[in-house]
């Protein structure tokens, strides 16, 4: 290695990205803190965080590059290969989520952006949250934080939330994060070590073939999940496909009629989640209801089963999470895909960033 | 026998069997005519429902559920069976209720119709108590069906199974349906709560709010294994109420002891059999107590007899009868009431235990359970109807009509249940019969029952009445304790147990 080299290294960081406002950033790094190692991709429009679990469970945060206020990425590679400039060019690093986010969290700010989802129990709980991490700060960050809550409506300037700038040089180098509680309040320098990636699972989700594809509101998959008895390990997904000729019910309001006519004529319900848990069974059906299911896809019968630790690893994300895209492909393979809404006005124009969680199912004779 | 017969069609078929009076008949679950039990609750009536749950799930982990044509039951008792807690629910109370068998063939008049389950409490309450439960349940049905049953479900599918099942199907908006299935035990054990009926009844009636911003001074740590208890001293004019102060914290210490009175007026009935009463119970089931009746606002019926009886709580609405019994213990320090003075059947030892009884006001008495273990799993467990005197199974938990201490003192303490055993002599009795210089404490049972036998004229008809209580209850393991006790433990003022003859038996447990 050449001092050049080293020279360019400290000049061009692989990485560099700054945001005025870290909470949604720790949001969508919480959706997938479920192991601690992570792996962290960054490509010119953004960079991913993958973690797995029992090489079953993939889980991955797309964090695109219009949630900072600022990203450049500079590839490692020589500027020759950087000319095929086609999204394969990307520098990956592993590093411990968990000390990561402890690090973003390090003023009890991170926690508590106001969403721009209105769910009320989600918004409870992260009051709390906040609550439970910033019990030294007292009272008057609190009040602070109540006024970044309305300030945020009139896009006001950054000074009121807790900003970051994080940098990577490259390989080798340490994830450096400089954060500042306020505009003018105290700033905090950290760096966390980082480790060369490996290799991930190879979870490739076959659009061809999906046999099961299904959107609804996070809220309808996050409260089946909860409502599951903590001793349930196997967890199934059973798909039928709806009654021929019958269309998904018009969104709206569903007439009473609708109603009975639906309890009574549709035998099999087209979504159904059962569980067995050591004192009982749990089945949730869901019925043919655009309130419900917006978008049901299924021609034959489905039914894989999960392991159910490793589903209900998804709950964190779809706490802040609107919609839930659940597909399922001819192997089993279930890709859930929950779209994050971001709360600021500046990324509402381009894309929502989302995470992925793909899971294989569990081996059984059917 | 009534034949049974399941055919294809009989899960179809539910035949509702009017109330025949019967319902203490024994009924053991493995009779292969298959019950089951469907009741629908709605949305505003399970509310109440659950919150009945959870007032259960603080009495004790197991809740055992009985269906009869007339009522569903919900009791638990907890891990000491110092407290038990019952909810009866009227058919009127669900919006939907059936009762019946599978079989096709009627049953007949003689055979009570009823389910029984057991299962954790934690578990049903966990569903039902659910924070999306309250917001989108439109209706919730419960159905028990009872093993052994080639069943069929309404939908359809084929689950043979053979343990019986609660099924809870929740119809939440939106058409969404919800089914939990847990699994039911038998239940192993009925427990069934004494019956007070006694003369020396004190009769209370509160609301719930005035007791509950009474207990607000007494706090109990959350968390904590500490179960404080409380004193309560009923007197002409007020009731104080004190901590405990024998109760410590989880390190160990005494807490802050806390005392308040609260005027007679407070209380909508003020009847207390003889003033000053004290007792004492543990707070833990009674705040829960409080916190069910007041988030329905429902009063409280309070009774109690003496130290050693439990306190019963009442609580009724329209379609719901409520009762919990909570075990009291005797509080040291408490004098005797007059009322409670022994007289003493045995002359020999009659001067001295007098003198006992006087130097050591602080004896003590093992508290009477709230519930009995009733090994037979019966179709009357909850039925509150005294039994005929003749039945036999219901004997060995039979105990004599505790009768006014006017005219019979000696009453409350010829319960056995809560006679002392030899090993719960205290120090101060023990010596009192070292004391005593008859040597007794170091006798065995052949050197006393020769003793006794010389004194045979004097205690004649004690002894023939003690007798009768032994073979009374020879055949349960219980009585022998008691038999020990009247052995080792002569001096002491509890142990009578003479039973005249002529008083009719009333049962403490119904089976």
């Amino acid at each position: 290695m050449s001092d050049s080299d080293n020279d360019h290294a400290h000049a061009q960081p692989v990485l560099r990205a700054s945001v005025h406002d870290i909470s949604y950033l720790t949001t969508l790094l919480r959706g997938v803190s479920f192991a601690n190692r992570a792996t962290i991709t960054a490509t010119g429009s953004g960079f991913t965080v993958t973690v797995e679990e029992a090489r079953t469970l993939l889980a991955t945060a797309y964090i695109f590059a219009d949630i900072f206020d600022e990203y450049a990425y500079h590839s490692e590679a020589a500027p020759s290969q950087q000319s095929q400039d086609d999204g394969v060019d990307n520098m990956a690093f592993e590093i411990p989520l968990n000390t990561l986010i402890e690090c973003l969290n390090i003023f009890g700010t991170a926690g508590a952006h106001p969403s721009s989802t209105t769910l009320g129990g989600k918004r409870w709980k992260k009051q709390e949250e906040d609550k439970g991490s910033d019990e030294e700060e007292g009272e008057g960050e609190g009040a602070n934080n109540k006024r970044r809550g309305i300030a945020q409506y009139f896009g006001a300037g950054p000074e009121k939330s807790t900003g970051m700038r994080l940098t990577y040089e490259g390989a080798g180098f340490p994830l450096t994060l400089l954060i500042a509680e306020d505009a003018d309040g105290p700033t905090t320098a950290c760096e966390i070590v980082t480790y060369d990636p490996e290799p991930h699972l190879d979870l490739q989700f076959k659009p061809d073939e999906m046999i099961l594809k299904i959107i609804l509101k996070s809220s309808w998959l996050r409260d089946a999940l909860s409502e599951l008895d903590p001793s349930c390990d196997k967890l199934t997904f059973i798909g039928n496909p709806p009654p021929d000729g019958v269309p998904p019910a018009t969104s709206g309001r569903p007439s009473r009629n609708a109603e009975v006519s639906r309890g009574t004529s549709t035998s099999k319900p087209m979504l159904r989640i059962h569980a067995d848990g050591a004192f009982g069974s749990t089945e949730m059906d869901y019925p043919n209801d655009r309130d419900v299911l917006e978008t049901f896809e299924c021609e034959q019968n489905v039914c894989f089963s999960y392991r159910t630790s490793h589903i209900t690893r998804a709950i964190r994300a779809l706490q802040n999470s609107t919609k839930t895209s659940l597909r399922i492909d001819s192997e089993g393979l279930m890709s859930m895909q929950f779209l994050m809404p971001s709360p600021s006005f500046k990324s509402r124009a381009g894309a929502d960033a989302f995470i992925e969680f793909r899971c294989l199912p569990l081996e059984e004779a059917l | 026998m009534n034949a049974t017969r399941f055919g294809p069609d009989a899960s179809t078929l539910y035949i509702n069997i009017s109330s025949t009076g019967t319902s203490f008949s024994l009924q053991l679950p493995s009779t292969l005519d298959a019950q089951e039990m469907r009741a629908t609750l709605d949305a505003r009536a399970l509310k109440p429902f659950t919150k009945a749950l959870h007032c259960l799930s603080k009495y004790g982990d197991d809740l055992t559920i009985h269906a009869t044509d007339e009522c569903l039951t919900l009791s638990t008792t907890n891990s000491s069976m110092s407290a038990y807690c019952r909810f009866k629910y009227e058919r009127q109370f669900f919006s939907k209720y059936t009762l019946g068998s599978q079989s096709s063939t009627f049953v007949g008049s003689q055979d009570a119709t009823n389910v029984t389950g057991q299962l954790l409490t934690k578990s049903l309450l966990s569903i039902l108590r659910h924070r999306t439960v309250e917001k989108t349940v439109d209706r919730c049905e419960l159905s028990i069906i009872e093993g052994d049953a080639s069943e069929q479900n309404n939908d359809g599918e084929d689950e043979d199974s053979l343990e019986s099942r609660l099924t809870v199907r929740l119809h939440c908006k939106h058409g969404i349906v919800k089914t939990h299935r847990l699994i039911l035990q038998t239940p192993s054990a009925m427990m069934v709560p004494g019956s007070p009926g006694t003369d020396n009844e004190s009769h209370l009636t509160i609301g719930p709010r005035a007791v509950k911003d009474m207990l607000e001074h007494f706090p109990v740590a959350r968390g904590t294994k500490s179960d404080p208890q409380l004193v309560w001293s009923f007197k002409d004019t007020e009731v104080e109420v004190k901590s405990l102060e024998t109760s410590l914290d989880s390190k160990g210490r005494s807490q802050l002891s806390t005392e308040l009175s609260l005027s007679a007026d407070e209380f909508d009935t003020y009847d207390v059999y003889s003033c000053p009463t004290t007792i004492a119970f543990h707070l833990r089931e009674f705040i829960a107590t409080i916190a069910f009746a007041e988030s329905l606002g429902l009063a409280l019926d309070i009774r109690f007899t003496d130290p050693a009886n439990p306190l019963f709580i009442d609580v009724e609405s329209d379609l719901t009868e409520t009762l919990f019994v909570i075990s009291t213990s005797q509080v040291p320090g408490q004098p005797f009431q007059p009322s409670q003075a022994q007289p003493l059947s045995n002359r020999s030892n009659k001067r001295e235990r007098e003198g006992d009884a006087a130097e050591h006001p602080n004896k003590y008495k093992k508290p009477m359970k709230a519930a009995q273990r009733d090994p037979i799993p019966s179709a009357s467990a909850t039925s509150s109807t005294p039994l005929p005197q003749s039945r036999h199974v219901s004997r060995a938990y039979e105990t004599p009509c505790t009768p006014g201490p006017s005219n019979r003192p000696e009453g409350p303490h010829r319960d056995p249940l809560f006679l002392p055993t030899s090993s719960q002599l205290s120090v101060a009795e023990e010596a009192a019969i070292r004391s005593s210089g008859l040597g007794i404490e170091e006798m065995d049972r052949e050197t006393f029952e020769a003793m006794m036998d010389g004194d045979a004229e004097e205690i004649g008809p004690d002894l023939a009445n003690r007798q009768a209580s032994f073979t009374l209850g020879s055949d349960q393991p219980d009585s022998f304790e008691l038999v020990e006790d009247v052995e080792m433990a002569p001096s002491q003022s509890e142990s009578i147990t003479s039973r005249p003859s002529h008083k009719g038996f009333k049962p403490l447990f119904e089976d």
